[in-house]
């Protein structure tokens, strides 16, 4: 697998639209979904990915024989949700949070709607869910970038502290402490809610 | 206070943000971005670029102006003169009436 994506990169530097085409396909899920749970909504998580993509079409990256595309995707994608964060003004839309997650059909429903719902328990239960799922959503977003950066990457990437380390320029044992106290934070906010 | 373990925790956070697929025009905006950038003509220069050599280009223009060399040369020393007036609406005052009297008397 990452002996292909050497060969798909080696494509890309001489222009193959194939070659670039392959390497799409195989990681764009990846990039778009980190910058959505990173950003909070899909339609910047996209523009992010387009910019990671095209600058991967116009300068693909040099890896060494035991270096790994996805990581340096992975790097190129926190930097450009970074940049985009820093160029929205303060108070702007950082994290979409009363938009109900993307996917599955009752995300259309807005959470008001389903608390007024019939008292029938699988109603009351789809209630309480959507509520967690608000309350998890702003957790996590007051997490400070140092700490959600990791918990995102090893929660929903399931990377290891060291492939989270060369992502984030940190040692392994930073992000294992980095972790444990976002965690942490999480636990605390969350828990009264249970 | 409920007691919230790990797997739970993990879960919380995989409801709140699920998968989300890739939009079927998200290849066909990007082909349509590197079909654009890739078609750039070469005089087409950045941004800061352009803005930087039109700075070195004004400043160039506004030492050259004010160090004198236009004024050095007898052919266009009275436009330069003519310049400073037409350029500020009023010229400095310790020149005013210099210039306007040296020119007339020029001419």
């Amino acid at each position: 697998m990452n002996s292909d994506d050497h060969e798909l990169i080696a494509g890309v530097a001489s222009r193959d639209p194939e070659a670039f085409r392959a390497l799409m396909e195989r990681h764009a899920s990846g990039v778009i979904n980190l910058a959505y749970r990173f950003l909070g909504t899909v339609a910047d998580a996209e523009d992010v990915a387009q910019d990671v993509f095209f600058r991967l079409y116009q300068h693909p990256p040099r890896l060494s024989p035991s270096g790994k595309l996805f990581t340096w995707l992975y790097r190129v994608t926190v930097n450009r949700c970074l940049d985009l964060l820093r160029q929205r003004p303060a108070g702007g839309k950082l994290l979409s949070l009363d938009e109900p997650p993307a996917g599955g059909e009752e995300s259309e429903r807005p959470l008001a709607e389903k608390l007024a719902a019939p008292a029938g328990s699988s109603a009351r239960d789809q209630a309480v869910q959507a509520e967690m799922v608000t309350l998890t959503r702003r957790a996590i977003a007051a997490l400070p970038v140092p700490l959600r950066l990791p918990l995102i990457l090893s929660t929903f990437e399931e990377l290891s502290h060291e492939e989270i380390g060369q992502i984030l320029g940190l040692s392994p044992k930073a992000v294992e402490r980095r972790l444990a106290r976002a965690r942490e934070l999480l636990k605390q906010r969350l828990a009264p809610h249970l | 206070m409920g007691d919230l373990s790990d797997g739970r925790l993990d879960r919380l956070l995989k409801q709140a943000f699920p998968a989300v697929d890739v939009s079927p025009d998200f290849t066909l905006r990007l082909w349509h971005r590197l079909m654009r950038g890739a078609g750039r003509p070469p005089w087409m220069v950045p941004a800061p670029v352009a803005a930087l050599a039109a700075g070195i280009g004004l400043w160039l223009g506004l030492w050259s102006w004010s160090s004198g060399t236009a004024a050095a040369d007898p052919s266009v020393a009275v436009l330069g003169r003519m310049e400073r007036l037409d350029l500020f609406g009023n010229a400095p005052l310790d020149s005013v009436a210099g210039s306007y009297l040296k020119l007339t008397r020029d001419q």
